[in-house]
């Protein structure tokens, strides 16, 4: 680097500039335009000062560095330092807050927002709570003028018909011109000239009785109603005894009236005020809904009512052209619908505006009962049981009887499990001590209300049992002999299940031919492989018969199934397929490895609880700071430590080998290019530098076709079966294999600039010394390529760390590590975080965000250790 | 210079190691070799043709090689069929492998074999071809000379669907074609043998170059810009800023998704182009990604030129804009057509932020489209997959092969600054 440490100074330079161009007046003009227009914008659509003032601000900034003195300079940093605040800081900062934060699904918005969509925004239309009766009502004189058109349309149609029919048209086409030309043409030509355009949506008037229709004369009909009902009666056994009909009565809601004047209008009434609404105005339609024990309004009174609906009915189409559709049932119901599930799921309480109330739909009343509180630890409304505000408090409960796997243990064994608490059961008398256990005042009660005595015995009981518990734990050895002994005499007596994964061989492979083979030897093995391929694809368990060429099989018969496990079982045998007894042997190897888990401790354990109604929670949630709860969730939950804790060193152990295997293989490679009188040096760079160059995603999806189970090359080149991406340590094994065919290109072209600049003197030295080659490499080469490179081996280590694309797109993660465990055996961190944001299931951004701080946090530590080594803060320093 | 003269031993050590070399090319170069020759194969699975796996269960003998029948087993096997052979016979002779060329018994077997040849050797599965109706022509004549029970059997195991007469349809599938009907597929989006499904490709590759090349351009504006500055004036909060150049560099961008993905929704809210599933949207935040680490090195090679030329053009009255575009410009081409080369490649391989941002088909980027495809299509059409991929990296490979050196150098970074 040349050392030359005199710089330009900035007035100076400026000095030369023309202090008024042309150029300075419009680019002030131009970003004053900009910077207005964002303002206005963000303003209008966010109603947001802060960000429009920072615009300003920004704007602002911008003409000084056009106008004066000082600041000019800054103009050239200005673009670089705009894309790095906005789309680089800004990210870094708002990533560090959301780990913070439970944001994710069901906590989406602010809690402002979240109470403004509850009170107004219509989510969800509640089709078990419909009005029962709605009125459609219009202006008299507009419907009986659009009557008389639709009249003098008809009959001008009629004769048209009558005058086909003297032709003796076929009734076909009479019926195809009706739909054609009447209800085709003439139909949507009326509805938009009358509906659309003289009966507007404004006009139309909705009347929804939450009852049955209530006339001025019969105000107090009762609100019960007679339901008659079926029922069917069973037996013990579950056979049909006998049908029986009775009648209960159901309380219907208390009335109440709704006017809707246009669509969005929405007013209550009482009974008085609805002829208000009415006069003047045609009814058009009524409907009570299809519900027990209501009787259906007649329409004979509305002829034209009936003849608009039967356009509706009969031209389903017009429901798209015109605006309004009167008389369709379907709209009333829909439109009642949407407006009492609108209406009735929220309002601000009267008496505190501060709260809002739910509408209890039973009775369809707010009462007090209903009152929604804030949860503010979990970020939500709720109801709570009490109907007092939300309370959180500490209380005890008795740990139960719990198998411990170890911290990374994500499987459990079922089999295991039941076999010991067998044993436990019938060996101790733990299970009858915690019976009678006093719990009275210690569980379900507030810490603080304890009787600490009390607490003191239950405790010290507790250690006794406790200590049966630890003996027992001791003990397990003999049981595991014991169950081993049991389960290999079982796998020595019967005909264990096939294996599961015979599946695609059958299909593919030489199983088939081997047995095809047999058939022909034997002229009837063709059925036996159909034997085959029926338990295989079929599945013996799901089906119960099956019939295969006049064969019947009874599989849900224990012999018979038995005896076509043997058959089968032979079968593979005998062609050499499959070993039975290696098989045996192999399941027998297979016990060897079983885990026993030990009981857990019995404890009185420490639990939040609170008056919330889990099941009155509301929906959505909104994002509140929960502290480092995420971080928390990191350390200490159960289904995210033992996972979180793989993928962690997964990472770091991918990182490091990716690291080491590419940077071994690439400087090989470049050791025996190195020789400087090597021929065709370039022709080999070139030709290894190709898996490099090519697009790493292009490789990287090439080779996880290449990898493929069933259809890929290497498994059907060398016709085996192997699971590359399937399987766990086999999948960790090709991603690191996939990863240094594609990166090893790049260690050896840097290995090659490194070697180039080593001194040759030294090895002549060496030569001098006596020295051996091995003994070079190892005293000399080694050393000042590792203080060369390790800087960029540092780097590289910090890429692969991050290395989404040579993960994601070879295995997508997989496989999976146990159910309901999100991230995959080769998940590393960056892709557990997009799985976690961005994934199938529940987005849980604020435990992203928070993995996103961890990685920040190792690669900074790296980086900055990077730094010190190549001495780039003093860089910065001397600048 | 360490070895002037070789001897014997050198060159036998020269020649050995070329032969290790070529033979570890070849291993390494294998699946990219397959990848090409598989784009220039219609109906190309993974690994060999297209199966239809729902044929396979019909005769025993059509399982055979996994219903992978080459051209010359098939004419051998229909000259056996129509020679009214056993399927264990044929089972036999297939397996026997000195049996290059079925010779067939009956007289009358020799014309529509004849047929069937020409048939097969033009490569038709098409029932309305002219070589095709050959073959049933002859097929037909060769039905009413023989027995019918060998009509029947000859049948049964030639043709799909034998009781439909109507539709003589080979139930064997050959030989894979050599073609360029993936590459056509590649850019029409219409995939062979597969109507109705739609990937476009072309589309996916035009967007992946309009944003990583936009991105590239802008970058090395930007930095060009922000590296001068830094590198020759002196002014108030510079160390700051290349501090916080040298800080931010550290946070790797991807890790900060789910921030990007909500400052692009709030983006979009304001200037829809802006936002989510756009692709400015997307070319805003890969901006961000590469731009401290550049200014950073450029700035390092700005260092590195002498200040002297521009020294004399200010004297001579040079504001600083001409100094810049006129003396320093022509100066640093190298670095800058570095990072834009190294930016763009950067962009056209990432991956994970285009999937956070685009939703729509049509907006995919060329690896964010291809995994798409892959996953959709599973094995079946590997040569499509194999075409696309051969186009997709040929801008790459070409910038690489033709800038090597520059690239390498851009690569190992600690050049540049010497």
């Amino acid at each position: 680097m040349s050392k030359d440490d005199k710089k330009f100074e900035v007035e100076e330079s400026y000095n030369k500039e023309n202090p008024f161009s042309i150029g300075k007046i419009l680019a002030s003009i131009l970003f004053i335009f900009i910077g207005g227009f964002l303002v206005v914008r963000v303003f209008t659509v966010y109603k947001n000062v802060a960000i429009p003032a920072l615009i300003i601000l920004a704007t602002g900034f911008i003409l000084l560095t056009i106008w004066h003195k000082g600041l000019y300079i800054y103009r050239y940093m200005l673009p670089a330092m705009i894309i790095i605040l906005v789309f680089t800081a800004y990210p870094i900062v708002y990533t560090i807050y959301i780990a913070f934060t439970n944001f994710g699904t069901g906590h989406m918005f602010s809690k402002e927002k979240t109470k403004e969509k509850l009170l107004t925004e219509q989510w969800e239309t509640n089709y078990a709570y419909p009005a029962l009766f709605a009125e459609f009502y219009a202006p008299k004189g507009q419907v009986d003028e659009y009557m008389k058109a639709y009249k003098k349309a008809y009959d001008d149609f009629s004769k048209k018909v009558e005058k086909w029919e003297k032709q003796k048209k076929s009734e076909d086409y009479i019926y195809e011109m009706k739909d054609i030309e009447f209800y085709g043409k003439k139909i949507p030509e009326l509805t938009s000239n009358y509906l659309d355009k003289k009966i507007k949506l404004e006009d139309v008037t909705i009347i929804l009785y939450s009852q049955n229709k209530v006339t001025k004369n019969s105000p107090n009909k009762s609100n019960v109603i007679e339901v008659d009902a079926e029922e069917t009666l069973y037996d013990s056994s579950g056979n049909e005894v006998a049908e029986v009909y009775e009648t209960y009565s159901e309380t219907l809601p208390p009335l109440k009236i709704y006017v809707s004047e246009g669509t969005t209008q929405l007013k209550e009434l009482s009974l008085d005020e609805v002829d208000k609404y009415t006069k003047g105005k045609k009814l058009l339609g009524n409907k009570v809904y299809d519900r027990e024990g209501v009787e259906e309004a007649t329409d004979e009174d509305y002829e034209l009512f009936v003849d608009i609906r039967d356009i509706n009915n009969v031209f389903e189409g017009l429901k798209d052209l015109t605006p309004l559709v009167i008389g369709d049932s379907n709209y009333l119901i829909e439109t009642s619908n949407q407006f009492l599930s609108k209406m009735h799921s929220f309002r601000i309480d009267p008496d505190n505006k501060q709260k809002m109330q739910k509408l209890n739909r039973e009775t369809f009343v707010y009462d007090k009962e209903n009152t929604v509180y804030e949860d503010s630890k979990q970020g939500r409304f709720v109801l709570t049981k009490d109907a007092e505000p939300v309370k959180f408090w500490k209380e005890y409960y008795l740990s139960k009887l719990e198998f411990d796997y170890g911290l990374l243990n994500l499987e459990t064994d079922s089999v295991v499990e039941t076999y010991l608490s067998d044993h436990f059961r019938k060996t101790t008398g733990v299970e009858s001590q915690i019976g009678e256990l006093d719990l009275d005042g210690i569980i379900n009660t507030p810490i603080n209300m304890v009787d600490k005595a009390k607490l003191n015995s239950v405790n010290s009981k507790l250690k006794e049992i406790n200590k049966e518990i630890t003996k027992f734990n001791k003990g397990r050895n003999e049981y595991r002999k014991e169950f081993l002994q049991l389960q290999k005499s079982r796998i020595d007596s019967e005909y264990p299940d096939l294996p599961d994964s015979i599946d695609a061989e059958v299909m593919n492979k030489k199983i088939l031919e081997k047995i095809t083979a047999k058939a022909i030897d034997e002229n009837q093995g063709n059925q036996d492989k159909n034997y085959l391929l029926f338990y295989y694809r079929v599945g013996i368990t799901s089906t119960n018969t099956y019939t295969l060429q006049q064969d019947k099989i009874d599989v849900a018969n224990e012999e018979v199934y038995r005896s076509l496990k043997k058959r089968l079982w032979d079968l593979l045998d005998t062609s050499g397929v499959y070993n039975l007894n290696k098989e045996k042997d192999k399941r027998k190897n297979a016990l060897n490895s079983q885990k026993f888990p030990k009981y857990a401790d019995i404890k009185l354990v420490q639990f939040e609880n609170s008056n919330i109604d889990e099941y009155t929670s509301i929906e959505p949630g909104y994002s509140i700071w929960i502290g480092a709860k995420n971080f928390q969730k990191i350390v200490s939950s159960k289904n995210i430590t033992a996972p979180f804790l793989f993928v962690f060193l997964w990472t770091v152990a991918w990182a490091a080998f990716s690291v080491l295997t590419s940077f071994a293989l690439g400087l090989a490679l470049a050791l025996v290019f190195n020789a400087s009188d090597f021929k065709g040096k370039y022709f080999y760079r070139t030709l290894f530098i190709l898996p490099y160059a090519i697009p790493s995603f292009v490789t990287i999806l090439m080779w996880s076709g290449f990898l493929n189970k069933d259809f890929g090359v290497i498994n059907n080149f060398f016709n085996i079966n192997v699971p590359w991406l399937m399987d766990g340590w086999l999948a960790k094994i090709s991603t690191l294999t996939v990863n240094l065919w594609l990166s090893f290109p790049y260690f050896m072209i840097i290995s090659l600039g490194a070697l180039q600049s080593i001194d040759s003197s030294m090895y002549e030295a060496a030569d001098v010394d006596g020295a051996t080659k091995v003994q070079q490499f190892g005293m000399i080469t080694l050393p000042l390529l590792l203080m060369a490179l390790g800087p960029m081996l540092v780097g590289s280590f910090a890429f692969a760390f991050n290395n989404f694309g040579g993960i994601y797109l070879l295995t997508g993660g997989g496989p999976t590590m146990a159910a309901g465990v999100l991230p995959g055996h080769t998940d590393i961190l960056i892709s557990y975080t997009y799985k976690l944001a961005f994934g199938e299931q529940n987005k849980d951004y604020g435990l992203a965000s928070a993995i996103a701080i961890i990685v920040f946090l190792i690669i900074g530590t790296l980086t900055f250790l990077q730094f010190k080594f190549t001495g780039t803060f003093k860089e910065v320093d001397n600048a | 210079m360490r070895k002037s003269n070789k001897t014997a031993g050198d060159i036998i050590k020269e020649i050995l190691s070329h032969i290790v070399l070529i033979f570890v090319a070849m291993i390494v170069l294998l699946p990219i070799i397959y990848v090409i020759s598989a784009g220039f194969r219609t109906n190309q699975a993974i690994y060999g043709p297209l199966v239809d796996v729902n044929t396979w269960t019909d005769t025993s003998i059509a399982n055979r090689r996994n219903n992978k029948i080459t051209k010359p087993i098939l004419k051998n096997r229909i000259a056996m069929v129509l020679d009214g052979e056993t399927k264990d016979n044929i089972a036999k002779i297939e397996a026997d492998k000195k049996v290059k060329k079925y010779v067939p018994k009956l007289e009358t077997t020799k014309p529509v074999l004849e047929k069937a040849i020409i048939m097969i050797d033009k490569n038709t599965r098409n029932l309305e071809s002219k070589e095709y109706k050959e073959f049933i022509e002859a097929y037909d004549n060769w039905k009413n000379s023989v027995d019918p029970a060998l009509v029947e059997s000859a049948e049964k195991q030639l043709f799909e669907n034998y009781y439909g007469i109507d539709e003589h349809k080979f139930l064997y599938k050959y030989d894979v074609r050599t073609s360029f009907a993936n590459f056509h597929a590649f850019f029409t989006g219409k995939i062979p043998n597969a109507e109705g499904a739609k990937y476009p490709m072309f589309q996916w590759m035009l967007n992946s170059i309009f944003v990583a090349g936009t991105v590239a351009i802008i970058q090395v504006i930007v930095t060009a810009l922000a590296a001068y500055v830094l590198s020759r004036f002196r002014f108030s909060g510079k160390k700051e800023s290349l501090m916080v150049l040298l800080t931010i560099q550290v946070f790797p961008g991807t890790m900060a998704m789910v921030a990007l993905y909500l400052l692009l929704q709030y983006l979009g809210g304001i200037i829809p182009a802006f936002g989510i599933d756009r692709k400015i949207g997307l070319i805003l935040i890969y901006l961000g990604g590469g731009l401290p680490f550049n200014i950073w090195m450029v700035k390092g090679y700005f260092d590195s030129i002498p200040k002297a030329l521009e020294e004399s053009a200010t004297i001579d009255g040079a504001t600083t804009w001409q100094s810049f575009t006129m003396i320093i410009l022509p100066l640093v081409q190298p670095i800058l057509a570095v990072t834009t080369i190294l930016s763009f490649v950067g962009q056209y391989n990432e991956f994970v932020l285009a999937a956070v941002v685009l939703n729509k088909q049509e907006n995919y980027t060329l690896p964010l489209g291809l995994r798409f495809f892959m996953n959709a299509q599973q094995d079946a059409r590997f040569g499509v997959f194999s075409a696309a991929s051969i186009i997709g990296s040929l801008p790459i490979v070409v910038l690489w092969l033709a800038l090597q050196n520059r690239i390498i150098s851009g690569l190992t970074g600690g050049a540049v600054k010497g």
